[in-house]
């Protein structure tokens, strides 16, 4: 213990009087730790953070796969019977689907999040409400009672925690439900809800019968391996019975998982943090690869202290322990200022990513983190500490001592390990750099895609009409109608027009219309919108063929479409489609027009998408859309289109009091977050290959630096023999260019390994592109010849007569 | 040996530049400012070395011999004086002409060798005609031709780490004159070897002189000095004696 101390005393000694080793030291490792601890507390918040439930390990959702790839389509209410009887692996399973209402209450109109849900969905929780009681089976069955449960935040707002509130009602789009219970503060089910109320009702109803998730809490001694080995077994039965409409070979290459909970509700993230995370791991690496660089280069100078240690008694395993304290020390100083990066980093981090990331509101430095810190700062101390330390440790006494103090150098075996960890460096730096360049090119590549539409000076708000008044389509347009006109009043409004089943740039709704094809019939999947006829022309969407829709176009008049040119293109091939048809349900929908194609996301083709006209809407489908998609209202205006919000929000407030509002944004707002977390993914990734390139390049610049302080004797020699100042700069920048020549080569391979796990999050660009590689190779030689430029100029400044005295 | 001159204006016949002379130092003082402190290392040298002259400068410790083989070699500049090497002065010439110079008509060859222990005996010698610009072909066979005059030519692979203190300064000679330089200027060439190898590489240097080469050597081991013609002595930065052979 005592020489514990001791070694600890002289090495907190040694590092006091290096106070420039000291600090470039601390520095770097503090970037390097606390870039590490702040990416880690993400990972932990979003991936690895224990579910707020009991017992959390045992939640799975049962997942399809079909060839490798999740399966997007929900489950069906058949589907999800199919699971209720074949549910021996499980304790509880449950069924959910997203749904919204308008609740009125105190004089306006709000728009609340619902999940209807099957009643064992709380058991699958383990959660029980704080107040009155869960669902039943009773409850959830057609013609059932109107029944709620409310989470405690809608809980405390309308009925002021009231505990009376059990056994009352809500009115939710005009129905009144009955409050059974209240669920504790603090709960959120995913996805998250204000309210949950029963899911058999829509069992039947258009589209409620699909689009189901099923969650499912696996029996006590059951493992999660075992519950899907259970699934898979039944993968083929289920999709013959569930999956008709998919091909014979889908079907049967369709299986199903249990997939962990956890998993499921992080699924998105997971792929771009672990690249993430891999990435701030090789930042630490080349900051290790720094430190441990500059403590070869310190112990080389230290050669005849050590050796005298050595002299003196002190074995091999001492000297050890000597130099791998100091390692373990400076790594702890460097841990404690890393925490500080991380708490600020950590901030920077998040507000880059507002909203993008699940789970962020866990996201915080915990003890998890602390621990993360301490094991990274211990593990980096012994990583960083381990070369140096073997180095001193093999010093040769004899030799090192009859040495003078000026010849003390580093060997060749050492100088070799100190290149290839520049090189090393520099391979790193380089696999970081390209995966950022790539990630630039795809936000560049993204922000350059056309969404087909102007975006600038538009605005857009969403509003809900289920429950309301307006009990038929002619009702219905004739507030949209009244909408229109009174916002088209607004001083500064160009135009305005309503948008039902999705906003451009936003997931919208798709339907399967009839489409004759090859002389038969069919029903492809597409986009479905209904617009008013301003809508093209608030867009600024050209129409390719055909007319516009027309207010002649009404709810009597024989039914309209317009398609998409994807559309178009898709299903007519070469045929003009315009005059051609439709069906959707029973109706026939003359096609009128065609129109530009326009974006739903700007990482994907356009897709074919028909429109309809709000006046010929059927009422049914229009409210039954909005339980998942709102409506939108499109303004264009000749002004900063939030300079109007306020007056479209009151225009709308004005034709009706009782229709929500929500989500009053810019149309660039919107095209913002549908880029939020590739910007996020590229900021990151930029930040860490900024890191990794200022730590590379201080890594060339410290080693060159030493080789010049070590070669001095050599330049005077040189410099003797004739060599002219450009010569000695050649030389140092060549042995600069070498080193970086070498890690490019290494890290070009590094990148063409690695560089397809980027693949899926890449757009527009593949991963081998071969303009990222050469133009960041490039700049990466370019900041390695300027770190190696500043040794080479202090090497032409040698004097050779002084450094020829060095004898 | 018999006395001539001192540290003085050179007599007539002996001094100034005419055919002969090869070096002219005029007058050449060095002073070093450190500090607030002035360290005259020589005052008011006057010196002439002639074509084929094998010089030795002897003095003791701190009497700035090393400093006049510097100024010699243009590794460091006068504070003060003229120093003519070929009949043309030196003294306003740019740091890179000094260096061309330097490269072109002066060989050095120093107490610890100094040979660069990453080349190979080869490469350290070809090193004054690279910076020359010399073609491959040409320099090759001048490596060549220098090896084998120092007796070192079965060795041109080998490291100096790998040869004996003897093998290096002749390699280090072979450096040295592979340039054909006006002058080699040898400073204390025997101070690291013992006396087997020393007498060695002083018969070498009296046989490259017989062979025509000018040489100025730095020595404070008299049997050394007199392997050359004249001996120039040094004592607080002036030539306080002069003897020939």
């Amino acid at each position: 213990m005592n020489t514990l101390i001791q070694d600890v005393k002289y090495a907190l000694r040694t590092l006091g009087r290096n106070p420039g080793f000291t600090a470039v030291a601390l520095l770097t490792l503090a970037l390097g730790i606390g870039a590490n601890t702040a990416m880690f507390s993400v990972v932990y918040g979003v991936l690895l953070r224990p579910l707020p439930y009991p017992e959390p390990e045992s939640m799975i959702e049962i997942s399809g796969i079909l060839r490798g790839r999740p399966l997007e389509a929900g489950f069906t209410a058949n589907a999800f019977d199919y699971w209720k009887q074949h549910r021996d692996p499980f304790e509880s399973v449950a069924a959910s689907v997203g749904q919204g209402f308008n609740l009125v209450g105190a004089g306006r109109a709000e728009r609340i999040r619902a999940l209807r849900v099957s009643p064992q969905f709380f058991q699958v929780f383990g959660v029980r409400p704080i107040l009155g009681r869960e669902f039943i089976p009773d409850d959830d069955r057609a013609g059932g009672p109107d029944v709620a449960v409310l989470n405690y935040s809608l809980w405390r707002e309308h009925f002021n925690g009231d505990s009376s509130a059990v056994g009352r009602s809500v009115s939710l789009d005009g129905v009144p439900y009955t409050v059974i219970g209240v669920m504790p503060q603090g709960f959120a089910s995913n996805p998250p809800a204000d309210l949950w109320t029963t899911i058999e009702p829509v069992r039947d109803s258009m589209g409620s019968g699909m689009n189901y998730e099923i969650i499912a809490r696996i029996r006590p001694g059951v493992s999660q391996q075992q519950a899907s080995s259970y699934l898979g077994a039944l993968s083929q039965p289920f999709a013959e019975e569930n999956y008709s409409w998919l091909k014979a070979g889908d079907r049967k290459a369709l299986s199903f998982w249990a997939a962990p909970f956890r998993y499921v509700i992080s699924s998105d993230a997971r792929q771009p943090l672990l690249v993430l995370f891999a990435a701030v791991g090789f930042v630490l690496l080349i900051a290790c690869v720094n430190v441990a660089n500059l403590l070869v280069a310190r112990t080389a100078g230290r050669g005849r202290e050590l050796a005298l240690r050595s002299a003196l008694g002190a074995g091999r395993a001492r000297i050890l322990r000597q130099v791998l304290t100091e390692s373990v020390l400076l790594a702890a100083f460097g841990g404690a200022l890393g925490l500080l990066v991380a708490y600020s980093g950590l901030d920077y981090l998040l507000s880059l990513a507002p909203d993008v990331l699940p789970r962020a509101e866990h996201i915080g430095l915990n003890t998890w983190a602390l621990l993360f810190t301490a094991g990274t700062a211990l593990l980096t101390g012994i990583l960083f500490g381990i070369a140096p330390a073997f180095q001193a440790a093999g010093t040769g006494v004899n030799e090192t001592l009859k040495e003078s103090e000026g010849r003390a150098s580093l060997s060749l075996h050492r100088r070799k390990l100190s290149a290839a960890m520049v090189c090393a460096e520099v391979a790193l730096s380089l696999i970081l750099l390209i995966g950022s360049g790539l990630l630039i090119r795809t936000f560049i590549g993204l922000l350059s895609t056309d969404p087909g539409f102007n975006p600038r000076n538009l605005l857009t708000l969403q509003i809900w009409t289920t429950g309301s008044k307006y009990d038929s389509t002619p009702a219905l347009h004739a507030f949209y109608q009244e909408v229109q006109r009174r916002v088209q009043a607004i001083p500064g409004v160009q135009s305005a027009s309503i948008v039902a089943a999705g906003l451009p740039l936003e997931r919208g709704i798709n339907l399967n219309p009839g489409v004759v094809l090859n002389g038969r019939v069919e029903n492809p999947s597409v986009d479905y919108r209904e617009i008013t006829p301003d809508y093209i022309q608030t867009l600024g969407v050209p129409l390719l063929a055909g007319r516009n829709f027309q207010l002649a176009d009404s709810f009597d008049a024989s039914k309209v479409t317009m398609i998409n040119a994807e559309f178009a293109r898709e299903y007519f091939k070469d045929q003009n489609p315009v005059g051609k048809s439709l069906t959707l349900d029973k109706d026939q929908l003359e096609i009128v027009g065609v129109v530009g194609d326009v974006r739903s996301s700007l990482n994907e083709p356009p897709p074919p998408t028909f429109f309809v006209p709000l006046a010929q809407a059927s009422f049914k489908t229009d409210q039954f859309l909005q339980a998942w998609s709102p409506t939108s209202i499109l303004v264009r205006t000749a002004v900063n289109p939030l300079s109007l919000s306020h007056a479209v929000q009151a225009a709308v407030r004005d034709a009706d009091p009782n229709i929500p509002i929500g989500h009053v944004r810019s149309m660039e707002e919107v095209l913002a977050v549908s880029l939020a977390f590739q910007r996020l993914l590229m900021a990151l990734m930029s930040v860490f290959a900024g890191l990794a390139l200022l730590l590379a390049a201080v890594g060339i610049y410290g080693v060159l630096s030493y080789a010049v302080r070590q070669r001095t004797r050599e330049i005077g020699i040189r410099l003797a023999m004739g060599a002219q100042r450009h010569d000695v700069l050649r030389l140092v920048v060549g042995q600069g260019f070498r080193l970086a020549l070498a890690g490019l080569i290494i890290g070009v391979a590094g990148a063409l390994a690695l560089t397809h796990y980027l693949s899926s999050l890449l757009f527009g660009v593949k991963p081998n592109d071969p303009l990222t590689f050469v133009a960041v190779s490039l700049a990466l030689l370019a900041v390695a010849l300027l770190a190696a430029y500043v040794p080479a100029l202090r090497a032409t400044k040698v004097d050779p007569i002084t450094a020829l005295r060095h004898e | 040996m018999e006395p001539t001159t001192q540290s003085k204006p050179p007599a007539p016949g002996n001094g100034g530049t005419n055919g002969h002379t090869l070096i002219h130092l005029d007058g050449v003082t060095k002073v070093f400012f450190t500090d607030e402190v002035e360290t005259h290392a020589l005052s008011g040298i006057y010196l002439d070395i002639r074509r084929g002259e094998y010089l030795s400068i002897s003095g003791p410790s701190g009497c700035g011999k090393s400093t006049l083989l510097s100024i010699l070699g243009l590794l460091d500049s006068p504070t003060d004086g003229k120093y003519t090497l070929n009949e043309s002065p030196l003294e306003a010439l740019s740091i890179s002409d000094r260096t061309r110079i330097r490269n072109r008509e002066i060989g050095f060859i120093f107490q610890a060798f100094n040979l660069i222990g990453d080349l190979t005996v080869y490469e350290n010698v070809e090193l004054p005609l690279t910076y020359r610009g010399m073609p491959g072909s040409e320099r090759r066979q001048r490596v060549q031709e220098a090896l084998e005059r120092v007796g070192m030519s079965h060795r041109v692979k080998h490291y100096p780490a790998q040869l004996s203190g003897g093998q290096q300064q002749r390699v280090a000679v072979a450096r040295a004159l592979v340039g054909k330089p006006s002058i080699m200027l040898a400073d204390e060439p025997t101070g690291n070897l013992d006396s087997k190898n020393g007498e060695a590489v002083m018969e070498l240097l009296r046989d490259l002189h017989r062979e025509g080469a000018t040489i100025c050597m730095v020595t404070h081991d008299p049997r050394y000095a007199d392997f050359a013609e004249r001996t120039v002595h040094l004592f607080d930065g002036r030539i306080v004696e002069e003897t020939r052979a």
